[in-house]
């Protein structure tokens, strides 16, 4: 049997390295193709429609953009559970500026407020960052009375009441009827993303020959670049062919998930790329062999709390502006979900090991159970049951993958 | 290290968050001979609806010559057993209790009984036939929503919003509502196409679950009943992406968004519960308990357990695009945030 399976791996790993993938990526892919392709049938095909693709990417942008920072949080062997409470505080901030302190149709309005949104997410990273590095306090201790404070401070700014409306401009941000860059830009976007990613994997070749390391076949490059070509022209269809309400105008790409495919690919090329990036995963791997390799630990820390904190500004923006109001509630239990999804994506909750696009393929796994048992009309009480059992259900199959691979 | 310093700084903060947390209000004049005492505990005084409640509880008590004593347990019922027996020791008349948990607070109300105070259980129930009950009638909050919207649309595919489904409250608005639509429901007129409950009322959760509704229905959705005013923004973020607001959509506590959407014509109904209201009837009744008068216009109300307990219960109000003054009137909004962006057909306080 576990020499079957052992075989198995082999020659999945083998297939993997062909395509250039890395396995994981490639089964979570899997997965998510199976659920929809359920999903599609137990809905009666309303899942893989232009219409749902489109609310899919919208709902996942909120927690996408959140989950890119718990990523980098979670691998530097630290947790934040205040990114739910801290979205909330800062909408009910950005929307009393907009709508009460800035006078609400000036045409700087919404940029200054997107920056004061982002400058406070950005603080109160510094401000747990601190407190976990230079104070030595725990970060879950520091981050779950972030938790309270903030969810509490979300409601005394404003007595809980809820604030709206807000700035037209602002409100584009959240991706509603206006708020997309419609079908040209949209083929345009789609088209300079195809050309740089060819771009890049051919520069890698030449990279790798200048080097004289051993040469990918030229196939298997056009095999990589035609897959994700594919990917891409398809959601960019799919978008584009979902008609705004009662007209022939097709929507195109919302603006959050412009902003979040944008955050994903810079943290990702971070994370993996950039010396900071490597100094986490070093740091999350062994803090004291980083400590000992010259890295400084704490300011690190600080660091990677503070990008957290300006992801959870982002998140805020998206969400204020996707609703259109400043609510005390927002973002309540969204930290769970996030960590969930970091997790889900193949986030060690040990530290040092995970994928920022994992993660956002775990918020993309979770979002889809979600939205589709809705459409199937699944009571509530059972659509969080079956989320709690996917959760325990994929991480059982990461750590059954890496104990295979350990042998 | 030396901690003794530290200690004793954490000792003597803790001694003053204990002394201020008792919340007892020792500022108080003392108990002059011959005033009356009436006695309030609050829950959690710290959200905001309470001080509305607190001044229609003080409008009715001033003039006829009562004192008013309060605490407030901030959200512990320990504390708030500990409360009561405080305010019972400094000699109440009667004692209005808004419970933290309707079960705890049972040991209260006995010693309230040993010594002679009449108890009100205010807002939230208390399982004893000892107490007289004055809240809002949850059941007719649901009724009058349901009403409001059927006045506008009898018909047609619903979409039922309901709210966190671990909360009892829930049972009671939908038990109105159902009042109102099960009939209509039984004569064919209505179908409810999709019903979903939103964990933690949260606004966010409505609007992404409103989008899945629309999308399996393809946007053949006649009327939105939601529960709250919280998740009923959630759903008109959800409308307002289909050009869809302006279909029958309801919600509850006049928040004052959504009271700007119904100036709007975006909304059509929120339950309003005037809580200033109830303060005052709970004065009202507050007084006549003390002076050993029965209390006008109860009914018997059944509790969980079936314990029998004389009753106030207020109807909320309905407030929609033609009685949008009486949220005027009530100072519970200004005209400005009313009218906020309204700019055709304005509602009669806007003109």
């Amino acid at each position: 049997m576990s020499k079957l399976a052992f075989r198995a791996r082999k020659i999945s790993d083998q297939i993997a390295q062909a395509a250039g993938l890395d396995v994981r990526l490639l089964a979570m892919l899997f997965m998510m193709a199976m659920i929809w392709i359920i999903l599609h049938f137990l809905t009666g095909g309303l899942f893989i429609t232009p219409r749902n693709i489109f609310n899919l990417s919208l709902q996942i942008s909120v927690v996408g953009i959140m989950t890119c920072g718990m990523v980098l949080v979670i691998v530097a062997r630290h947790i934040d559970l205040s990114v739910g409470s801290q979205i909330g505080f800062i909408s009910v901030f950005g929307a009393l500026m907009q709508n009460s302190w800035l006078p609400i149709d000036s045409g700087s309005t919404w940029w200054i407020t997107s920056l004061a949104m982002l400058g406070l997410g950005m603080t109160i990273g510094l401000a747990q960052g601190m407190l976990v590095a230079f104070a030595g306090i725990p970060s879950f201790v520091v981050t779950l009375g972030g938790l309270l404070f903030f969810r509490n401070a979300a409601f005394y700014i404003n007595s809980g009441v809820t604030v709206a409306p807000l700035n037209q401009t602002f409100q584009l941000l959240g991706g509603g009827l206006e708020g997309t860059i419609g079908v040209f830009w949209s083929w345009i976007f789609c088209t300079l993303a195809i050309a740089t990613l060819t771009l890049l994997i051919m520069r890698s070749r030449q990279r790798r020959y200048a080097h004289r390391m051993s040469r990918r076949p030229l196939s298997k490059d056009v095999l990589m670049i035609s897959i994700w070509a594919i990917i891409i022209a398809g959601f960019t269809s799919m978008l584009n062919s979902y008609m705004q309400p009662k007209t022939d105008i097709g929507m195109g790409i919302p603006i959050p998930v412009l902003i979040l495919i944008g955050i994903t690919i810079i943290m990702s090329a971070v994370a993996r790329k950039h010396r900071f990036g490597r100094h986490v995963f070093a740091m999350g791997g062994s803090i004291e062999n980083a400590d000992l390799a010259g890295i400084h630990t704490r300011k690190l820390t600080v660091l990677v709390f503070m990008l957290m904190g300006i992801l959870c500004g982002l998140a805020s923006i998206v969400i204020t502006a996707r609703l259109n109001a400043g609510a005390s509630v927002t973002g309540s239990m969204t930290e769970l979900n996030v960590i969930a999804a970091a997790v889900i994506g193949g986030t060690s909750l040990a530290g040092g090991v995970g994928t920022v696009y994992g993660g956002i393929v775990g918020a993309l796994i979770m979002q889809s159970l979600e939205s589709g048992m809705i459409l199937m009309g699944v009571p509530t009480p059972l659509q969080r049951m079956v989320l709690a059992l996917v959760l325990i259900i994929a991480v059982w199959i990461d750590v059954v993958y890496r104990k295979a691979r350990r042998i | 290290m030396n901690l003794r310093p530290m200690i004793r700084f954490v000792a003597l903060g803790s001694a003053a968050l204990f002394a201020a947390g008792f919340g007892i209000s020792l500022s108080e004049p003392a108990n002059a001979a011959g005033t009356k005492r009436v006695c309030v505990s609050w829950r959690h005084f710290q959200e905001e609806r309470w001080r509305i409640d607190e001044a229609g509880i003080k409008s009715v008590l001033e003039p006829a010559g009562y004192t008013y004593v309060s605490a407030d347990a901030q959200s512990d019922p320990q504390k708030q057993l500990t409360d009561v027996e405080s305010l019972l020791s400094s000699k109440c008349d009667a004692a209005i209790i808004l419970a933290q948990d309707s079960k705890a607070i049972m040991p209260a109300v006995v010693g309230a009984r040993a010594a002679g105070v009449p108890v009100i259980a205010y807002d939230v129930p208390i399982d004893s036939s000892d107490v007289t009950f004055i809240s809002f009638d949850n059941v007719s909050v649901g009724r009058l929503m349901a009403e409001a919207m059927v006045k506008v649309k009898d018909n047609g595919k619903w979409v039922k919003i309901d709210g966190d489904a671990t909360m009892t409250i829930i049972n009671l608005f939908g038990a109105g509502q159902m009042q109102v639509i099960q009939p209509l429901i039984d004569a064919g007129k209505i179908k409810i196409v999709a019903q979903q409950n939103i964990e933690n009322w949260k606004p966010d959760l409505a609007q992404a679950a409103m989008e899945q509704i629309l999308t399996q229905q393809n946007n053949e959705v006649d009327a939105v009943l939601v529960m709250n005013d919280g998740m009923s923004t959630g759903v008109a973020a959800a409308l307002s992406t289909q050009k869809m607001l302006g279909i029958p959509l309801s919600g509850q506590d006049g928040d004052k968004t959504v009271l700007n959407r119904i100036a709007k014509k975006q909304q059509t109904v929120t339950i309003w519960k005037n809580s200033y209201l109830l303060g005052a009837a709970a004065a009202k009744a507050a007084i006549q308990m003390a002076e050993s008068k029965p209390v006008t216009d109860s009914k018997p109300f059944k509790t969980e357990t079936g314990q029998i307990q004389p009753s106030l219960l207020l109807d909320p109000i309905a407030i929609t695009y033609d009685n949008l003054n009486l949220v005027i009137d009530a100072k519970w909004i200004s005209k400005d945030e009313l009218c906020n962006g309204v700019t055709k057909n304005p509602p009669a306080p806007c003109k």
